[in-house]
C-alpha cells in the first residue's frame, strides 16, 4: 500500500514538474479547440465537424505524444538530475509506472474535457472522436517513450524515432525510385502499407479512414512499453555515451546511418530528378556516397556527442558504405527485375477498360485527345471500388478477373509509362493513389502522337484481351467522332480527391461485354 | 552501519576499473573522511552508497539491507552530490518541495530553521544564488530529512571560511543530536582533520587506508638524526624507511610506526656499526603529508610529493 502510494505521489510529482505541458494541453483542449468547434459548426454538413474535429483530436495527440516523454524522461538525459532522482527513495518500477501513468493522464484528462466541453462530438462517436486519437497518443508516447529510454540525450531519442518510423519505410522508397515507378507510388505504397505501421502513421490512418490499424499499433506500441520498462530497468546511470546500452552501439549506429542515408540518397535524387522514369547507375553511386558520408558524419556527431568522433574511426565509414553499397545494390538489382508486379501485393485482382475523350486542360492551344485508360486494380479495393461506383456509374461488368488478361495489361501499362518521352503524349503508370493499390495507363491518340505510342496503340488492340466482346474499330470510332467534351481533366488526383464533375461527364466507358 | 564488501565497479564506456574490491565498514554516529586524488573512485563509491551506480559484484548495504533499489535503505540516506541539480527557474522553496514529495519525513520547519542559520532566502531564484550558496541550499535540504547517513561528495568546495565552520558546526550538532553518521569525500585535508573521526583512503579503486584520526597522529614521523659520523654505511633496512636523505652525518627519513620503537632501533644500528645516534627528532607529519606518503607507498606517484 505504501509503494502503492509512493507510486502515485510519483505520477502527481510528474505532472507537477511537467505543468507547463500539463496548461498548454488544458489550454489547448478545453479553450483553444472547442472555440474553433463552436465557430466553425456547420449544420448543414454535420460530417464536416466530425471531420474537423478528428483532425483537431489527430493534432492534439500527435502534439501530447511527441512532447509528453521528452518531457517525463528528459531527467534520463542529464546527469546530476539522473543523480538526483536516483538517490531518492523510488525504485525504478515507481517512477516507470508514475511517469507513464502522468503522462497518460496528462492527455487523457484535456482531451476528455475537450470531448465534452464540445458536445461528444456527435457525429464521430466514442471510437473516432475519443478513442482514436487517445489510441494515437499511446502509439507516440510508447514509441518515443522508447527512444528516450534508449538513448542518453534528446538528439539521439530523435534519430531513434526517425529510424523507429522509417526503418522499413527507407528500405523501400529507393528501390522504388530506382525502379522506374512514379514518384507518387513510393509515397502511396508506404501511406498504405509501411507508413501505416509507424507510430506517425497514425494520423495518416486517422484521415485516410485506417482506424483498423489502430488495434495493430496499440498491440505493438505495448509491447514497445514493455520494453521500454526493461530498459529502464536495466538502464545504466553512469553511461555517458550516446546510447543507454553501449553494447548495442555499433549495431545501432549502422542501422541509423542506412536508413538516413537510404532517405538522404533518395531525398537528392528526388531532387535532381532521378528515379523519376530513368535512373542513371553512376548518379545513383555518386549520391549514394555523398549522402552516405554526410550521414556518416552528422550522425557521429549526434550519436558519439564528439565532432571529431567521425574522423577518429573513418575506417567504420568505409565499411558502412561497403556494406550499404552491396546490400543497396543488391536490393534494388532483386527489385528491379521483379517489378512492379512480384515485389509487392501488386498483381491486379481485376482492370476496367475504359475510353474517354476530355479537353487537355493545361494547353489550351493544344490538340484535344482521346485516351484509353485502363486501370487495373489489385485486390484491396474496397475503398476505391466504392468511390468509382459513386463517380462513374461503375459497372462490375466491366471487370477484367482473367489473369492472362490481367497480365497482358499489365505489361502494357508497364509499355507505356517506359515510353514516356513526350510532352504530348499521357502515359502513365501510377499505383496506389488513397487506399487502392491501382495501375492505369492513359494512352493518347491524337494527331501529334508520336509512333511508338502508335506501337503501344497496337500492341493494346493486338493484345486480344478478350473481353466478351473486342474492342473494335468502330467502337473506337463512334466515341472519337462525337463532338469532345467540355470536361477538364484534373490532374490533382494524387489522393483520389478532386475529381470534378466535368472530368466524371466526361467519362465515356465502352460497353465493353 | 554501512557495511562495503568486496565490491568492484568497472566503466566500460572508459575501461576504467574505479573501484577494485573495495570493503570497509563505516560504524554509525561517526563522521568519515574519504580521502583520495581525482579519479581515485571516492565519487563512485559515495554514488554507489546512495544507490544511483550498481556496483558490478560485492555487496553494500545500510543498517544490514541493500542499497541499491530498496526504498527502505534509501530513506536512510542523504545525497549531497559534488554537481547540484537545479533548474534556473527553480527556487530554493521549489527545490525542496521536489525533494518533500519523494521523500517522507521531510521537516519544514527544521528546514527554515537551517535555511535561516545560512542566511539563505529560500524564495530566492537558485539560477541567483552563488555556488556556495547553492551548495548550502544543498546541505539545508539534506540535513532536513532527517536522513541517519549523510554522504557529502566535495562538500565544503566552494564555501567561504565561516559557512565551513558552520557547516562543520551544524554536522557536529547532527551527529551528536540525530545519531547521524556523515561520509564525506574532499581534498581538504586539513579540514578532514579537523571534523573527521576517521579517514578512508582510496587509490586507484583501492582502499589503501583505513584509521582513525588519533591513530594516525604520530603513526607516520619524519626522522631527523644526526651521527657521530657519516651516515653513510648505516643500514636502516628494516625500519621501512622511504624519503632517505644523507647528508654527511645527518639523515632524515619517513617511517610507519612507533616513534620510541624507531628510535631504538636506529640507536642500536649505529651502535653496531659502531657509530651513536648524537641527535633525534621524530616529528609527526600532518595529515597531508600522511596522505601523500601513503600514496607514494601505493606507487600512484613516482612524482617526488614528499
Amino acid at each position: 500500500m505504501k509503494e502503492l502510494q509512493k507510486t502515485l505521489r510519483v505520477t502527481l510529482f510528474g505532472i507537477k514538474n511537467s505543468k507547463v505541458f500539463f496548461i498548454l494541453m488544458l489550454l489547448l483542449c478545453c479553450i483553444i479547440v472547442p472555440t474553433f468547434v463552436y465557430l466553425g459548426i456547420n449544420k448543414a454538413h454535420p460530417m464536416l465537424q466530425a471531420e474537423e474535429m478528428s483532425g483537431m483530436g489527430a493534432a492534439v495527440a500527435y502534439a501530447g505524444g511527441l512532447f509528453a516523454p521528452i518531457m517525463l524522461f528528459s531527467f534520463l538525459h542529464n546527469r546530476t538530475e539522473q543523480d538526483f532522482y536516483s538517490a531518492m527513495p523510488v525504485k525504478r518500477i515507481q517512477y516507470f509506472i508514475g511517469y507513464v501513468l502522468s503522462g497518460f493522464l496528462m492527455f487523457i484528462i484535456p482531451y476528455t474535457l475537450m470531448y465534452v466541453v464540445c458536445g461528444f462530438m456527435p457525429c464521430d462517436g466514442i471510437w473516432q472522436g475519443w478513442l482514436m486519437p487517445v489510441g494515437m497518443y499511446f502509439v507516440l508516447f510508447c514509441s518515443l517513450t522508447l527512444c528516450m529510454m534508449f538513448c542518453t540525450s534528446r538528439a539521439g531519442a530523435a534519430v531513434t524515432f526517425v529510424l523507429r518510423n522509417g526503418l522499413a519505410a527507407s528500405m523501400v522508397i529507393l528501390p522504388f525510385m530506382l525502379a522506374n515507378l512514379d514518384s507518387r507510388a513510393y509515397f502511396d505504397f508506404l501511406s498504405d502499407k509501411i507508413l501505416m505501421l509507424t507510430p506517425l502513421g497514425t494520423g495518416v490512418g486517422l484521415f485516410r479512414d485506417y482506424e483498423h490499424i489502430l488495434p495493430v499499433q496499440l498491440v505493438i506500441a505495448l509491447g514497445e512499453l514493455i520494453l521500454s520498462y526493461f530498459l529502464f530497468i536495466g538502464r545504466k546511470n553512469e553511461v555517458s555515451l550516446a546510447l543507454a546500452f553501449p553494447k548495442t552501439r555499433y549495431f545501432y549506429q549502422y542501422a541509423v546511418m542506412t536508413v538516413a542515408a537510404l532517405y538522404i540518397t533518395a531525398l537528392f535524387m528526388s531532387m535532381f530528378g532521378f528515379g523519376y522514369d530513368y535512373y542513371e547507375w553512376s548518379y545513383i553511386v555518386f549520391f549514394s556516397v555523398v549522402c552516405t558520408f554526410m550521414v556518416f558524419i552528422v550522425l557521429n556527431i549526434i550519436l558519439e556527442k564528439n565532432s571529431k568522433a567521425a574522423f577518429h574511426k573513418l575506417y567504420h565509414f568505409f565499411i558502412f558504405v561497403a556494406g550499404f553499397a552491396i546490400i543497396t545494390t543488391s536490393t534494388v538489382s532483386l527489385l528491379i527485375s521483379l517489378v512492379p508486379y512480384s515485389i509487392l501485393p501488386l498483381y491486379p485482382k481485376f482492370a476496367v477498360v475504359k475510353i474517354y475523350n476530355v479537353e487537355k486542360n493545361y494547353d489550351q492551344e493544344g490538340p484535344y485527345r482521346n485516351y484509353i485508360n485502363i486501370i487495373i486494380y489489385s485486390n484491396e479495393n474496397d475503398y476505391s471500388d466504392d468511390r468509382m461506383r459513386y463517380h462513374a456509374d461503375y459497372d462490375k461488368s466491366f471487370i477484367v478477373t482473367d489473369a492472362g488478361k490481367l497480365n497482358a495489361l499489365a505489361k502494357l501499362a508497364q509499355n507505356s509509362s517506359r515510353n514516356y518521352n513526350s510532352h504530348h503524349s499521357y502515359k502513365n503508370l501510377s499505383l496506389l493513389p488513397s487506399h487502392s493499390q491501382w495501375q492505369s495507363t492513359v494512352l493518347s491518340f491524337d494527331d501529334q502522337v508520336p509512333e511508338e505510342l502508335k506501337a503501344v496503340e497496337i500492341t493494346f488492340y493486338n493484345t486480344k484481351i478478350s473481353f466478351a466482346e473486342d474492342i473494335t474499330e468502330k467502337a473506337l470510332e463512334d466515341l472519337t467522332s462525337q463532338p469532345y467534351l467540355s470536361g477538364t481533366y484534373r490532374q490533382s488526383t494524387r489522393y483520389g480527391f478532386g475529381i470534378g464533375e466535368e472530368y466524371i461527364a466526361g467519362f465515356t466507358d465502352i460497353a465493353v461485354k | 552501519m554501512i557495511e562495503i564488501n568486496g565490491v568492484n565497479k568497472f566503466f566500460s564506456e572508459s575501461g576504467v576499473l574505479s573501484l577494485d574490491n573495495v570493503s570497509m565498514t563505516i560504524p554509525n554516529n561517526s563522521i568519515v573522511g574519504l580521502i583520495g586524488i581525482n579519479g581515485a573512485g571516492k565519487s563512485t563509491l559515495l554514488r554507489i552508497l546512495a544507490g544511483i551506480y550498481k556496483q558490478d559484484t560485492g555487496t553494500v548495504s545500510v543498517d544490514g539491507e541493500r542499497v541499491y533499489e530498496n526504498n527502505n535503505a534509501k530513506s536512510k540516506i542523504a545525497y549531497i552530490s559534488d554537481d547540484q541539480y537545479y533548474n534556473p527557474g527553480m527556487t530554493m522553496r521549489k527545490l525542496a518541495s521536489i525533494h518533500a514529495s519523494l521523500r517522507e519525513g521531510f521537516s519544514w520547519e527544521k528546514f527554515r530553521d537551517l535555511a535561516g542559520r545560512f542566511g539563505l532566502d529560500v524564495n530566492k531564484r537558485l539560477s541567483g544564488f552563488s555556488k556556495g550558496m547553492r551548495r548550502q541550499s544543498d546541505i539545508v535540504i539534506a540535513l532536513s530529512y532527517g536522513a541517519k547517513y549523510l554522504l557529502c561528495d566535495e562538500t565544503f568546495d566552494g564555501l567561504d571560511p565561516i559557512t565551513r565552520e558552520l557547516t562543520k558546526k551544524i554536522f557536529m550538532q547532527e551527529m551528536t543530536d540525530n545519531n547521524a553518521t556523515i561520509l564525506m569525500s574532499s581534498h581538504n585535508l586539513r579540514e578532514m582533520e579537523d571534523i573527521c573521526d576517521r579517514i578512508l583512503l582510496i587509490d586507484k579503486g583501492k582502499l589503501v587506508l583505513s584509521a582513525d584520526i588519533d591513530d594516525m597522529r604520530g603513526m607516520v614521523n619524519k626522522y631527523q638524526l644526526v651521527f657521530e659520523r657519516d651516515g653513510d654505511n648505516i643500514p636502516l633496512d628494516g625500519l621501512n624507511v622511504s624519503a632517505l636523505n644523507n647528508s654527511g652525518k645527518m639523515i632524515t627519513f619517513i617511517a610507519d610506526g612507533d616513534s620510541g620503537e624507531i628510535e631504538a632501533q636506529v640507536r642500536r644500528l649505529a651502535a653496531e656499526k659502531g657509530s651513536e645516534v648524537i641527535y633525534i627528532e621524530a616529528v609527526p607529519l600532518s595529515l597531508e603529508e600522511i596522505f601523500m606518503y601513503k600514496l607514494k607507498k601505493s606507487d600512484i606517484a613516482d612524482r617526488e610529493v614528499i
